[in-house]
Parts: C-alpha cells; structure tokens; sequence
C-alpha cells in the first residue's frame, strides 16, 4: 500500500476509534485496514495509547475544603462574610432553621459558640466597639493588652477584667461619633501604610491612582453588597446593646448591581461600593450610610475577636472568625488586629489548624508590618511549637506573605527594598533575604513592570554586589537566580547589559543555574520589554535604531550561550528564551543551528526539540498557516530532522526573508485598512502619540500598489479615507497629516466589536491593522468571548487578516497591562484578536 | 424574588435553569445558585483541571476563580449554551492563561519549604516532565500514573486541552468543539494530533509497560 494513501488514512484512525467518521470514511478506514499491516500495526498503537491514557490518568487528590473556600470566597463578596451561603456538609449549621435559599453561615458560627447575647460577650463587643471609636490607645486603655486574650485562651476562661471594663454609658456617645467622623468613602486612601511600622514606607512608592488598586471588600468593602436584611448578628448583638439600633438612622442601600464591585476597581474605576455617592444624593444620606456600615463592621470584628480568643468557641468557628479578622479593614483598628493575629501564632500552638489561619490572616491584610511578622513568624522558631507545625507554619508564612505581596506592589516593593538593601553590606545571605527575594521573585512575575523603579534597582544592586563577591553557596545561587529571574520579569530594558553579561561570563565563575535564570529573564525582557523606553534612550520619533541593536545584542548573547554553554540546561533555555523574541534574527539564530545530520540524539536531541518549538512559536505568530507549519515540526520534528532549507522553502513566509516587513505589517496586502482606537484610555500617557507615530510609519512604507484606508474609531468611527485607495506619495503625505491632528476624544469608549464587524462587510479589504490599547468597557471574560466571537463569526466569510498593534505605554500602563483583570483581558483579547484572525500581535 | 422558596429549591433544578433565573436576583441569590452549581460541578471541574494543568492545587485555585466568574457573570449567562460547557470554557480559558503565564514566571515554586532543594521532593507532575524528560529516569518510575501525567503535561496545550475534554472527561467531539469554540473538524485533527504526541513519547519512555498495545484490530 502507498505511502501516500497510509498518509491519508493516519489522521483519521484517531477519529475511528471514537467512531466519529462519517460513513464515507469508515468504509474507506476499513477497506485500507483490511489491505494495510502497518496502518493495523498504527492503530493497534493508538488504541493502546488511548487505552493507557484512559486506564492511568492522574486524579486529583479529594479536596474536602474546596467548596469551603469557594463560600468563603463568594461570602467575601457581601458584607463583612454576613453573606447566605449554603454549606451543606457544615456541622456549624446543625440544628439551624433554613432561612430560605440559603443559611447565615455566620449565626451558625455564632450558634456554634454557644453565644447567647448574653450580659457578658455584649460587654466584650461593646467595649471593644467603644474602645475601636477611640482609637487604639484607648483600646488598650480599656482592655489591657489583647494578647492577654490569646494567654487566658490557654487557660479557658476569658478574664473577669476584660468583661469588667467595659463602659456601657459612654456607648451611644461614641456610636454617635463614629457615624459623624466617619468618611463617606471609608478607608480607601490610606490601605496599606497607615498604621506604625508602615508609616516608613515611603509615600513615593505608591504609584499614582494607587488608591483605586483595593483587593475586592476593602476599603468600603461594608458597602459592597450590604443586604437591606440587617445582619442576624448585628440585630442579637443590638439586643444585647439595648435599644441604640432605633436611633441609628436606617438607610436602605442598594445591593450592588452585577458583580462588578469584585474586580479590582483599578481596571474599574466606577466600580466601587454600592455607596459611591452620585452628584444628586444627598451626602448627609451618604455619610449615614457609611457610619452604619462602619458600626456594623466594628462590632462585627468586636465578635470575631471574641470568637477567636475564647477558649470555649469549636474548633471550625474559631478558624473562620480568624480569617475573617485579616479581611477587615478598620484603619484605628489594624495594629489591634495584627497584635490579636499575632498573639494567635504564639498562643495557638495547640491549635494548627487555627495557627494556620492566623497565618493567613496576617497575608491578607496587606499590611508592611503584618509582612513583617510574616517574614519573621516563618524564620523563627516558634515556641512550643512542633517541628512539623514549625515547618507548616513556616510554609504558611511564606503563602500568606506571597499573597500579601501580589496583592500590593507596594508591599512587594518594601520587602525587596528592606530585606535586600543590607546586601552589600554584609555579604553573608541571610534566610530572610533568601526567603524574600525569592518571595518577591514570583511576586514580580504578576507584579511585573508596575513595580517601583526603586525595588528594581535594589534587586540589580545586590545582583552585582553577590556577583562580584564570588559567592558560590546554593543559597547565594539560588537567590541570585531568583534576582536574575526578578530582573527579566520587570521587563526593565535598562538592565538588560547586565543579564547579558551574566550570560556571557565565565562558565567557571558562575552556577549554571544563574545562567540558566539569565537567559530565561533575556526571553522574558525580549518578550515584554520596554525596548525604547524614553527615559532611557530618547527615542525618536523617526526609530528604534538603538534599541534594536540592542535586542539584536540580546539575540546574538543567546545564540551564542544556545550553542557554546557548558551546560545543557543553559542550552535549552537559549533555545527557548529565543523563540520568545520575535524579531528575524530569532528566527535565523535558530535556523542555523539545526542538526544537519541524522541521527539526533541524547542532549542534542533535547536541545533540538526546544529549538523546534521555538521555531514553531515564532514562526506561528507570522505564518498564515502556522496549522501546517504546526504539523510539520509535529511529525517530521519529533522523528526525524527539520531541515533549515525546508523550513525556508516551504514555510516562511517570503516576507520574513526580506525582514523589512517583518513588523511593517501590511507586507503582502493588496488593500489594507488602518483602526486607528481614539477613545478616551488612549488619551493617557501618551498612547496617542505612540499610536499615531505607528500608523505614520506604516503609512510611509505603503508601497504605491498597495490600496490602503484609514478609520479613527472610538463609539462612533470617523472614516479619514473611507474606501481604499491606492497609496500614492501625495495622498500618503495628506493622509499623515490628518492622522497628526487627531485627537482622543474624551470620555468616548471604544466599541471595538462594531467597527470591527463594520470593517470587516464585504469590500475589498484583505488586511486590518487595529492600533489600540485594548482597554475597553467589556463585560468580563464573557465580553471578551462575546467580541472574539463575534469578529470571528463576521470574520468567517471574508477571511481578512487582522493584525494588532497593541499600544502600551508607560510603566503604570504596562502595570495596568498586567496587574489587573482588566488589563489582562485586554491583552488577552488582542492577542485573540489577532492569532484567531490570522494576524499578529506586535506591541509597540 | 427571583428564588421563590414556596416552590422548587435551587438544589433541584437544572443547571441552566438556575442560572436563568439569576438574571433577576439578588446578589445573595445568586450566592447560593453558584454554591449549588459548585457543589454538583466542582468534583469533575477539579478533575478536568488538574489533567489539563497537571497541579492539584493550580487546578483548585482554577477552579475556584471559574466559579467565581460565573458569580460575576451570572446575570449575563445566555441560554445558548448549557452551563457546563460555560464553565468548562471558561475554566479553559483561565487555565490557558494561567499555562501561558506560568512559562513567564521563575520556576522556583513558593509551595516548597524554602530551606533547600532537598526537601521539595514533592515535584508536580510537569516539573518533573521539563526538568527530566530522560527515558530512563522516567522507565524507573514506579508509579505508571505520574508518568502518564508527565507525558500529558508535555503535549502542547492546544491539543492538550482537547486530549483531556475527549479521552478523560468522555467528551463528544461535538460537546468539546462547543466548549472550545472551534468545529467538530479541528477538535478532530489537534484530538489525532495530541494522541499521536502522546502515544510517540508512550512508546518512547514506557517501553517496560508490556500489557498496553497488545489487542486486535477490528476491521
């Protein structure tokens, strides 16, 4: 039997087994099969393949709190976790009458307390409530210092003093107090350096707008789906007060609609609380609103304390009411709650799984010095602690300290700035400077660009420091991997001399794996770097030149370290930092060095299976069949050799040979049509500068055959050259100049969906460049989705290619760019955008 | 009241049925709509994710922002589509994402004690596949399950993801191209594709694993 007819049959002896042929092809499959030993012999395999695949794939292990964390994470959404939950398999709730659809998870937590409102746990709240008001001194006044809470925990009962204390006549005085100095926007400003030790942070380190960036309940987070119901809790804890609640004016406050208070109202401004004062609401309404919220939240978080230091609360309620204490955000209220957290760690020994809580607590609220015990909670001993609740604990630290650290970039910022400032002036690695480069290491991998120039600095600073020490301990190497790695994921090109020369230093002088972190940082800065960046090479409008000798440097560092490192694993990330950077000289670098001659083997072949997927990478974001280019690095890559000369021959586009075009998008067009996004996000940051000086070059290097348009859009489209005409030097020189004086319209939005689908009716059109940052009032995932598949569906008859230019800008832009859910759709969408449409995505 | 609890409670209807009716509830209605959905998909969810991602715990923090992204958007759910293909794609997505992200960031893994190499013995399964793809080490491993993990892990995802959907999760071909958003035909050929790179590295590295391939071909 032929090869060619084996050829044919091959693919579709998958879909045989599944018996999803048509019948055409079963009756040819089974004709082939009668008359073929090596397709019997083929799928033989491939049935034993799929049986194997079938018979031992992995499985998760069971998660028995899986559905636990997604109440409480849903609850985080509502008020305070005052939220109706269901938890079926919750032994809190036995007992507890359905409240509808849904159960208060926290008058189960209460019940399971045996809290009764009683005289003496009112008294607890009340002071507490009275003592939060004033501030934390009088607090203390009040009620001595609150570790004492977590040392009676240790002996049952809660001191008589404590109880004792509290001063019930002054309470409608200070109740009345809050509500009148209480802020219409809550805490929002000041999140994350209020308290004492935070209050070294310096102010610079916060960026701009940063006060939007709250992590999703915080700040007024009371307001974010208050439940016109009062809180069960609140109305017993009322009872016990007595009749205050009826001279606390009721304000009915609106859920929120949607969900959009969750995101990150970094991304979304308007999305705040369901308090946002509107311009005709009274702002006395507003402020009443807001002092009942906060009330709420401080007796609230008066009951958790209780609930967490009482010796008799059950095991699960006191774990949960811990949690729940790292979320609150009371700013008179937040060493308080570090001190009771704290005090936990030292007092809960016994107790791991409520340590562990406390922990993660300590992440959660964002705080510099709650970082900081966190830092030392997970070094130190410990005491009375058990080596494997010692080594828990310490992972627990690490976790909660991770988390607080892609929470904030600030927080990030500070502990790298903190723990790696002394480097140079003691050379010993230290465990915490360790612990927290490495923190801060994944932490940047989110944080990325936004992260503040300081911290970035640090990080090269004590990189050069340990690299001119010598230092050759595991330690040493592994911190300086991770600062490698940190240098890469800030995207910071102004460093990229010195991973280059990490590279290229001496292999004896240096671990492989610092090279190895070196190389992988160069594809990452290769892939996201700020290359051009104005502050550091001023550059011109007229070109990149020097930047572009410097990705070519870049490139040239990593084929060399590809072909001549010592080591293979250096090699292999060569080969894979290079199909991160796509620019021609990639493409060469990696052509070149393909084997030649068969057979491939041992680290040689590893080495050429990262080279071809690198190829493949690069090649299918250029290719317009990267499907076929795919197969063959499939078939042909994985068996045998890739020849350079077919990979030239019959895949590259003949554009990529020529280079020029390579990011002169329209290259082969014959009619392309230029989307110029001038909707208000393009206003900021000088994004509209950059686009048009990207659509200017284009435009130049038209040739006088390709027909060409030009549309600015934002929610309507103004069409400069509505229907495509040839680009002649005089109508390109015009076109120019029109695309000069365009201005961002202020608070336009971009409706991205209609002038695509507009752009892509039937005309003569075979290329679209769409110039845009991408930020646009989509609904989530789901609008991304929606627009995708819209465009696709439109895009399906015509089959035009969509190429995208995305334009970020700016440090706080490419922050935006990835930080936030917003900014990750829009990259996300763009990127979709273009590969869905056969196009490419080029940031500027 | 967009529950009404005189007549039939959330826990017994239908997925879509549930989330149809959150278009006009309230914000804790939907809590409980989501939490019953959780409880009747997240076993399979989890499943699915952890194949896809090869991390137990990246696949429950998936998870778990899947859910909470159909809490978003469950107002804006179109009954077009049956939940569970919602869900799955946009556990897909996130998963895609989360894949596509972690090649950018250092492989240094925050869930290892830090005190040295020596103690993260506990590697995911695709560490283990990109650190030491070598046959040997893989022929010496013991549990036939972590292999065939790892050689899930190295397929490509894109073909990965419908590997998963149609071979471990009994997907049709239809119900995984609806979950993808792309034709019968292309779950088709990335389905031949993924099996093809599975079985290639199979045969490659588990040539010690006698009792697979021995069968008959039906005609």
């Amino acid at each position: 039997m032929s090869n060619e007819v084996c050829d044919k049959i091959a693919p579709l002896l998958s879909a045989r087994i599944d018996g999803e042929l048509t019948h055409g092809e079963e009756t040819a499959v089974s004709l082939h099969l009668e008359q073929c030993a090596g397709c019997q012999d083929r799928l033989l395999r491939l049935q034993g393949a799929v049986a194997l695949l079938k018979s031992e794939a992995p499985a998760p292990e069971d998660s028995s709190d899986f559905l636990a964390h997604l109440h409480r994470r849903l609850s985080e959404q509502a008020v305070l976790g005052f939220s109706e939950v269901s938890e079926p398999d919750d032994d809190l709730e036995q007992g507890l009458p359905e409240s509808g659809s849904g159960r208060l998870r926290l008058v189960a937590l209460a019940g399971s307390v045996k809290w009764r409102a009683g005289l003496l746990r009112t008294a607890v709240a009340a002071g507490l409530l009275i003592g939060i008001a004033l501030g934390v001194r009088q607090v203390e006044r009040g009620f001595g210092d609150l570790r004492e809470a977590w040392t009676d925990f240790g002996s049952g009962e809660q001191p008589a003093s404590t109880v004792a204390r509290g001063d019930f006549s002054e309470e409608r005085l200070l109740l009345d107090r809050v509500a009148v100095e209480s802020r219409p926007n809550g805490s929002s400003g000041d999140d994350v350096v209020p308290e004492e030790a935070d209050s070294e942070a310096s102010p610079s380190m916060q960026p701009a707008g940063f006060e939007s960036i709250q992590r999703p309940g915080d700040g007024n987070r009371p307001g974010n789906g208050v439940e016109p119901v009062p809180s069960p809790l609140m109305a017993a804890v009322e009872e016990g007060l007595g009749s205050e609640s009826a001279d606390v004016p009721q304000v009915t406050v609106e859920p929120l609609v949607g969900s959009e208070g969750h995101r990150p109202p970094a991304a979304e401004p308007e999305a705040g609380g369901a308090v946002t004062p509107t311009p005709s609401e009274p702002s006395s309404v507003v402020a009443e609103a807001e002092a009942r919220r906060q009330r709420e939240a401080l007796v609230a978080c008066a009951h958790l304390i209780q609930i967490a230091t009482s010796k008799q609360s059950q095991p699960e309620a006191r774990e949960t009411a811990i949690l729940d204490l790292g979320d609150f955000d009371l700013p008179p209220a937040r060493a308080l709650l570090r001190d009771v957290l704290v005090g936990g760690l030292d007092h809960l020994a016994g107790a791991p799984s409520a340590r562990l809580a406390a922990f993660t607590a300590l992440g959660r609220m964002r705080s510099l010095a709650a970082a900081e015990t966190l830092v030392h909670a997970g070094l130190g001993s410990g005491r009375g602690v058990s080596p494997e609740a010692l080594r828990t604990g310490r992972l627990a630290a690490r976790r909660a300290l991770a988390y607080a650290c892609l929470q904030t970039d600030e927080l990030a910022c500070s502990v790298a700035t903190r723990y790696l400032a002394p480097l140079d002036k003691d050379a010993r690695v230290t465990a915490a400077q360790l612990d927290a480069a490495l923190l801060v290491s994944e932490s940047f991998g989110r944080a990325g660009p936004g992260l503040a120039r300081e911290a970035v600095d640090e990080a090269a600073r004590a990189l050069e420091f340990l690299q001119s020490a010598h230092q050759s301990s595991v330690d040493d190497s592994r911190l300086l991997s991770a600062l490698v790695r940190t240098l890469g994921q800030t995207a910071a090109a102004r460093h990229g001399r010195m991973l280059v020369d990490l590279v290229r230093v001496d292999p004896s002088s240096c671990h492989w794996s610092i090279r190895e972190a070196a190389a992988e940082a160069l594809g990452t800065l290769g892939e996201n770097g700020t290359w051009g960046d104005s502050e550091q090479t001023g550059r011109q409008a007229d070109g990149g030149t020097t930047d572009q000798l410097r990705l070519d440097s870049v490139v040239s560092c990593l084929s060399g370290a590809m072909r001549g490192d010592p080591d293979q694993r250096v090699r292999e990330m060569a080969a894979i930092a290079l199909g991160r950077i796509p620019v021609v000289a990639s493409l060469e670098a990696l052509l070149a060095w393909l084997p030649t001659q068969a057979p491939v083997t041992g680290d040689r072949r590893a080495l050429y299976g990262c080279q071809s997927t690198s190829l493949l990478l690069l090649t299918g974001q250029v290719h317009s069949e990267p499907r076929e280019w795919s197969e063959l690095v499939d078939q042909v890559g994985a068996d045998g050799l890739l020849q350079p000369s077919i990979v030239r021959e019959k895949l590259l586009p003949a554009e990529i040979e020529g280079a020029k075009t390579f990011f002169g998008l329209p290259g082969q067009a014959s009619s392309v049509l230029f989307l110029l996004d001038i909707s208000d996000s393009m206003r900021h940051e000088g994004k509209m500068d950059l686009a048009k000086r990207q659509l200017v070059r284009m435009i130049e290097t038209l040739d006088s055959h390709t027909r060409f348009s030009v549309w600015a859009f934002s929610d309507s489209v103004q069409r400069l050259l509505p229907t495509p005409r040839p680009a002649t030097r005089s109508l390109q020189s015009r076109m120019i100049s029109r695309v000069r004086q365009l201005r961002a319209r202020q608070g336009a939005k971009t409706r991205l969906e209609q002038v695509l689908q507009l752009s892509l009716e039937p005309g003569h059109i075979d290329s679209v460049v769409l110039l845009t940052d991408g930020l646009m009032e989509t609904d989530g995932l789901a609008g991304v989705e929606t627009v995708l598949e819209q465009v696709g569906f439109h895009n399906s008859q015509r089959r035009s290619v969509l190429h995208v230019v995305g334009v970020f800008r700016g440090e706080s832009s490419l922050h935006l760019d990835r930080g936030s859910d917003q900014g990750h759709l829009a990259t996300d969408l763009l990127r979709r955008l273009a590969h869905g449409n056969k196009g490419l995505l080029i940031r500027n | 009241m967009a529950f009404d609890r005189k007549s039939v409670l959330p826990q017994e209807m239908p997925d879509e049925e549930l989330l149809v009716r959150c278009r006009d509830a309230s914000d804790q209605e939907i809590r409980v709509a989501v939490g019953v959905l959780a409880e009747r998909h997240h076993g399979a969810l989890i499943r699915f994710l952890f194949r896809f991602v090869g991390q137990s715990t990246t696949a429950e923090d998936l998870a778990q922002e899947a859910f909470l992204r159909v809490y978003r958007n469950a107002r804006k759910y179109k009954e077009i589509a049956r939940f569970s293909t919602w869900l799955y794609r946009i556990a897909t997505n996130l998963a895609l994402n989360e894949i596509r992200n972690s090649k950018q960031r250092p492989r240094l893994s925050l869930s290892r004690p830090f005190s040295g190499p020596d103690e993260g013995e506990q590697q995911p399964a695709s560490q283990v596949a990109a650190s030491d793809p070598g046959p040997d080490a893989l022929a010496e491993k013991r549990d036939l399950r972590q292999a065939v993990g790892a050689l899930i892990q190295e397929i490509p995802e894109k073909y990965r993801v419908v590997l998963v959907l149609c071979d471990l999760e009994d997907r049709s071909y239809a119900e995984a191209a609806e979950t993808l958003g792309v034709k019968v035909g292309t779950i088709r050929s990335r389905l031949f594709r993924a099996r093809g790179h599975f079985q290639r590295r199979a045969e490659q590295r588990l040539r010690h694993v006698a009792t697979w391939g021995e069968g008959r071909v039906s005609t």
